[in-house]
């Protein structure tokens, strides 16, 4: 019970009512629409009287006359020139699919009866022919449902929503954050030396998650659904069956709209406590927490890479299929109908998910409950270590000759495992420079060649070439009129006239192969005439997908993460200083305060330029290669891409302009590579900040949140700024 | 010192990533050139594998299996893979999903639209591209996969890239041996600057690429690329213009060349039929090559015996055949030509004409308008056919088929619904 009050801080639960509002407030923006929450209920209450209205005027099953009668309305409306009402178009599509909901689920069963029989799908060992059977079997328990009209917005837009999921998220990691304060304070080493400091204290953790996850669960959910009731109300819904919700079609368990909402609370429940004893158990084995973050996070971002990545029909569909993706909208997961397998072996999807989250939190569990007895406060101590320490008392005698500032580099790097961040940035780095690259066609290559064999500074001998081709089509033009008059009058053969028509197609041919040169050229030509400023003849396609619209996604990823290594490195440093107690000991020295600080800063500085110098290098070098960008000396406004800027949104402005007008691409492509570092400055800043407030007031949850916002800002200015 | 240790080793693995990121897939080349020498071939040989060369060469728009056929059509107002069933004479989608509505893309089978202008962020497959090899169904994608779908669609595996989609394509595949061959039919026809254009084969593990065959000229093309016995056979066509001076004319030139042959075994090309022909199709059996000579007939010339004989004469209407043997009939469609001839404002019925290979005419099956056939196997021929009534997806042409229980009767096109 201590435990489990140390762990309930006055901290902890003003986060989780703070996220509770949150997601309230959260999920009445997203109602609102545009509207305010008196329109929302009046739509609502608007809503409610229509479908009483038709149900007095009709039999309460009869969808297909109450959606003429609708349809009738809305037509009378368009006829008078008036807009129909929301609520009239939404009861419209909500009778549609409840007309049509029983004949939908008995087709399917119809078309689960044929597909046995065809030669496709026949084979009795096949995926396909289980499958099908599965399916009918799984459609049949809802064949006799009989849906009802009623005004279920309450419950749809309740479970539509998804936010609660990661609130609820990050709730529990903050709690679990709160689970391990004695690593910070010096009372782990006390902790872990007592009978129930180890396994006993590791198990009640454990249990806390999964009352926590219940709890926070059942609370955020009710709250949720209160605000739902107060905006949309409650009119015999509970009882209505849940696939009534046009999005709920496809679960196939009978059951109302009450029981559902429980059975969602359950499923998300245990959702919420199989990640938090995930986390826990990683918290548990791995001694630096913040190792456990950035790896989730990595973890994270790889599962969203392989959902997006992996289609459905991929051989390795199981990957996309048992994905923490999922997780973050249980509803979809529940409400939609989808199976998985192999040969005979067919399985509902979200079983098969929920299964194996719940395998892994087993073995996971299992093994930090035995970790957290072995795994000592100090480490342990064995003859390889020893030697280890051995060499490292020299290498520290060494080190004690560098300069301050190559000493606060070395901490940043090695000291706080900087080199991991790096090291995996970079893997990151090349995996974002090398996916994704664009194939082009033959013809496009071939345009390529032709920039590269007569373009560049002076074009003049392909800009005669086309002026040629140009002139010869004219001529065999004028020539086939002349003759088509001949021909009419037999004057001339067939075969002269087909050789005509077919030398005109193919000169058209020809010109229209050289389309894009002769574009490139007029624009060209534009600049000059407007702005005084000779382009050189050059291929926009490697360029654009580089640093143009298509390469902008690439480099919003780019430049997040290299403020993310920044931002991780950097606080850890100031992070370390506090942990170990040095702030203490270089505070008493005469250059331990202002003049360390410089140095230290100053260090941190030429970490973040490197950081940024070295990605930005390593991006290029890729990016260069891998689309062969030439002529890189050539003027920045031979790109018809960036010409387009001028004049219009961001080129309006005078030094943006300049910049376009006046540098070359090399040029631009260093003074980006400037704009990073500068930024990179920026967000050492951030970082030192962050880290030394979070070092002094012990709360570790600082740094990633404000990691996260620097992050976000950077990405999204970044984005805004286009081009650069 | 342990962390400086972890610090090497984490950088000797970033440079193996770095570099084993930097290499390509391994690619053995086995460069032929230009100059062909004329080969002598005595035996055609045995096809290991069914490489199915009676259909068209310039779309392959159907491929036969077990069964069936499978062709991409529109279904629903999008694309999807479907199954016609020979022996029922039904169409369905490639989906073994019994809830699927079939009008979506989750569905199994849905290919989409290959005309897409949102090309770069969508993938579709080209319906010109279907083929089937080893129970497994094969298309290609618009980002240039080839892609292998299984035979009931419930599971799509990408392959390699094979060729690169600038909006329309002319790439061609022949299966053979576990390999796929790839040319493109567009080539460089109508370019007056000498350019290459190569047989590529990949492997169907996605392991190995190759070029196998090179041929350098002007204005040049590899079409018509059919795998018989133990030889790639395809003709070269050569599109070039030039300028008549002294009359102010511009002239076109010869626009077909010989036929020429691959050995898989020897990896060598050489020259098997001199002249001007249009297309060809070899009967394994009894080793006979029958060909279309532009402007003059149809030929059959027997490897074996080498003797040489004409089917029939060419007419007016008949400059230019594409030619298919479904292993007991030769068949002659006049498409192209009357193509050619409609933008000189010649018309001319459109026509495909039966033979069997003793040189007796057996039909003459009437293709209106537009009807572009895709010949067929010894069950079945398809083709896109101009209907006389609107078909049953409303637009004027659909996709059609001519059983061929007895070819002797008058043959109708039924559509394909």
């Amino acid at each position: 019970m201590q435990e489990y009050k140390r762990i309930l801080t006055k901290k902890l639960i003003i986060t989780v009512i703070l996220c509770m509002l949150l997601n309230i407030a959260l999920f009445l923006y997203g109602q609102l629409e545009g509207r305010n929450i008196n329109d929302v209920i009046s739509d609502s209450r608007q809503y409610s009287d229509l479908i009483s209205r038709l149900k007095t005027q009709r039999e309460e099953s009869d969808f297909e006359g109450m959606f003429e009668d609708v349809t009738q309305i809305i037509k009378q409306d368009k006829e008078d020139g008036k807009e129909s009402s929301a609520s009239l178009v939404r009861l419209r599509k909500k009778l549609k699919y409840l007309s049509g909901f029983t004949s939908q689920v008995n087709e399917c069963l119809q078309q689960a009866e044929q597909m046995r029989g065809k030669k496709l799908f026949s084979n009795k060992k096949s995926y396909s022919y289980n499958n099908i059977l599965k399916t009918a079997e799984d459609y049949s328990r809802i064949a006799d449902v009989k849906v009802v009209l009623v005004n279920d917005m309450c419950i749809e837009k309740t479970i539509e929503y998804k936010y609660t999921y990661y609130l609820l998220a990050v709730c529990m990691i903050v709690m679990i954050y709160e689970c391990f304060k004695e690593r910070d304070n010096g009372m782990w080493q006390i902790v872990h030396s007592s009978k129930s400091g180890r396994m006993i204290l590791a198990l009640k953790r454990f249990i806390f998650v999964w009352i926590y996850a219940f709890v926070l669960t059942f609370i955020y959910f009710v709250s949720t659904v209160i605000a739902s009731v107060l905006l949309y109300g409650v009119s015999g819904i509970w009882k209505a069956p849940v696939q009534s919700i046009e999005t709920m079609s496809g679960f196939t368990i009978k059951c109302n709209m009450a029981a559902y909402m429980c059975l969602l609370c359950l499923i998300a429940s245990f959702v919420l406590a199989m990640f938090g004893s995930i986390i826990l158990a990683l918290f548990t084995v791995i001694r630096n927490r913040n190792v456990v973050l950035i790896g989730s996070v990595i973890f994270a971002g790889a599962e969203y890479l392989l959902y997006k990545n992996i289609s459905l029909q991929s051989r390795i569909s199981f990957l996309r299929v048992v994905n923490i993706i999922n997780f973050f909208d249980i509803n979809t997961l529940l409400s939609k109908y989808a199976n998985w397998g192999f040969k005979t072996f067919v399985v509902s999807s979200k079983v098969l998910i929920i299964t194996g989250m719940a395998v892994v939190t087993i073995i996971m569990s299992v093994a930090a409950l035995i970790k957290s007895v072995t795994l000592r406060p100090f480490g342990a101590q064995n003859v390889l270590k020893k030697l280890f320490d051995k060499a490292g008392e020299l290498y520290q005698r060494i080190f004690a000759l560098y300069p301050p500032v190559i000493k606060e580099m070395h901490k940043l790097i090695f000291t706080g495992k900087g080199f991991f961040v790096i090291a995996i940035g970079l893997v990151l780095t090349l995996y974002i420079c090398g996916s994704g690259k664009m194939v082009f066609s033959e013809s496009q290559k071939e345009y390529d060649n032709i920039y590269i064999q007569k373009g560049g500074e002076d074009y003049s001998q392909l800009k005669s070439e086309i002026d040629e081709l140009n002139s010869r089509y004219d001529s065999i033009q004028k020539q086939l009129k002349d003759m088509q008059e001949a021909y009419k009058n037999r004057e001339v053969s067939d075969d002269e006239f087909l050789y005509a028509v077919n030398a005109a197609q193919t000169l058209k041919y020809a010109i229209q192969n050289k389309e894009e040169l002769i574009n490139k050229i007029d624009y060209l030509a534009n600049i000059e005439n407007q702005y005084n400023k000779k382009g050189w003849l050059i291929s926009d396609r490697g360029y654009e997908q580089f640093f143009g619209k298509y390469g902008r996604l690439r480099e919003c990823v780019l430049v997040g993460l290299m403020a993310a290594i920044i931002f991780i490195v950097v606080s850890r440093g100031a992070e370390i200083r506090y942990s170990t107690g040095m702030n203490i000991i270089e505070n008493t020295s005469a250059e331990g305060r202002k003049k360390l600080a410089l140095k230290r800063d100053f260090a941190a500085i030429i970490f973040s330029a490197a950081v940024v110098l070295i990605l930005s290098i390593v991006d290029l070098g890729f990016v260069s290669r891998m689309y062969n960008l030439t002529y890189k000396n050539a003027p920045l406004v031979s790109l018809s891409f960036i010409g387009d800027y001028l004049g219009k949104g961001i080129g309006r402005n005078a030094v943006i302009q300049k910049i376009i007008l006046s540098s070359s691409i090399a040029g631009f492509l260093i003074i980006r590579i400037v704009l990073r570092i500068i930024t990179g400055f920026v967000v050492t800043a951030a970082a030192l900040l962050s880290g030394t407030f979070a070092a002094r007031k012990k709360n570790a949850a600082v740094v990633p949140i404000v990691m996260a916002v620097v992050v976000l800002i950077t990405v999204f200015i970044f984005n805004g700024l286009a081009i650069f | 010192m342990t962390k400086k240790l972890i610090a090497v080793v984490m950088i000797i693995c970033i440079g193996i990533t770095a570099l084993t990121g930097c290499g390509k897939k391994t690619v053995s080349k086995a460069v032929l050139k230009n100059d062909m020498e004329k080969t002598e071939i005595n035996d055609i040989g045995v096809s290991k594998d069914d490489s199915q060369p009676y259909w068209g060469t310039y779309v392959h728009t159907f491929a036969a299996a077990d069964g069936g056929y499978y062709y991409i059509g529109k279904w629903n107002n999008a694309f999807f893979l479907l199954f016609f069933d020979k022996d029922t004479k039904e169409c369905y989608p490639v989906c073994g999903k019994a809830d699927c509505t079939h009008d979506n893309m989750e569905c199994n089978a849905y290919v989409g639209y290959q005309y897409s202008k949102n090309r770069q962020t969508t993938t579709y497959y080209l319906d010109s591209a279907v083929y089937y090899y080893k129970d497994n169904v094969y298309l290609l994608d618009t980002n240039g996969y080839l892609v292998r779908f299984s035979t009931d669609g419930s599971t799509r595996e990408k392959i390699a890239v094979v060729y690169a989609y600038g909006g329309e394509s002319g790439t061609n595949l022949v299966f053979h041996d576990d390999y796929v061959y790839v040319y493109n039919l567009l080539g460089h026809l109508g370019n007056e600057e000498e350019a290459v254009e190569t047989i590529k084969r990949y492997s169907l593990d996605g392991k190995k690429e190759e070029t196998v065959l090179e041929y350098t000229g002007t204005g040049a093309a590899i079409t018509r690329a059919k795998s018989y016995g133990e030889r790639l056979y395809f003709l070269i066509e050569t599109a070039t213009m030039s300028k008549d001076e002294k009359a102010n004319k511009v002239i076109m030139n010869s626009r077909y060349n010989s036929l020429y042959a691959y050995d898989y075994k020897t990896g060598t090309a050489g020259k098997v039929l001199e002249g001007s022909i249009t297309d060809y199709c070899i009967d394994e059996v009894s080793g006979n090559i029958y060909y279309y000579e532009y402007n003059d007939g149809m030929y059959c010339y027997n490897v074996k015996s080498k003797e040489k004989n004409k089917i029939f004469d060419g007419s007016e209407e008949t400059r230019k055949m594409e030619l298919s043997f479904d292993g007991k009939y030769v068949y002659a469609d006049n498409r192209f030509w009357s193509i050619e001839a409609a933008r000189s404002y010649q018309t001319y019925d459109r026509k495909c004409v039966v033979y069997s290979t003793d040189g007796k005419l057996i039909n003459t099956i009437s293709c209106k308008g537009e009807t572009f056939a895709f010949f067929g196997d010894e069950d079945y021929m398809f083709a896109e056919v101009e209907f006389e009534e609107k078909s049953s997806s409303g637009s004027k042409s659909g996709l059609a088929y001519i059983k061929k229980d007895d070819m002797g009767k008058e043959c109708k096109w039924t559509e394909l619904k």
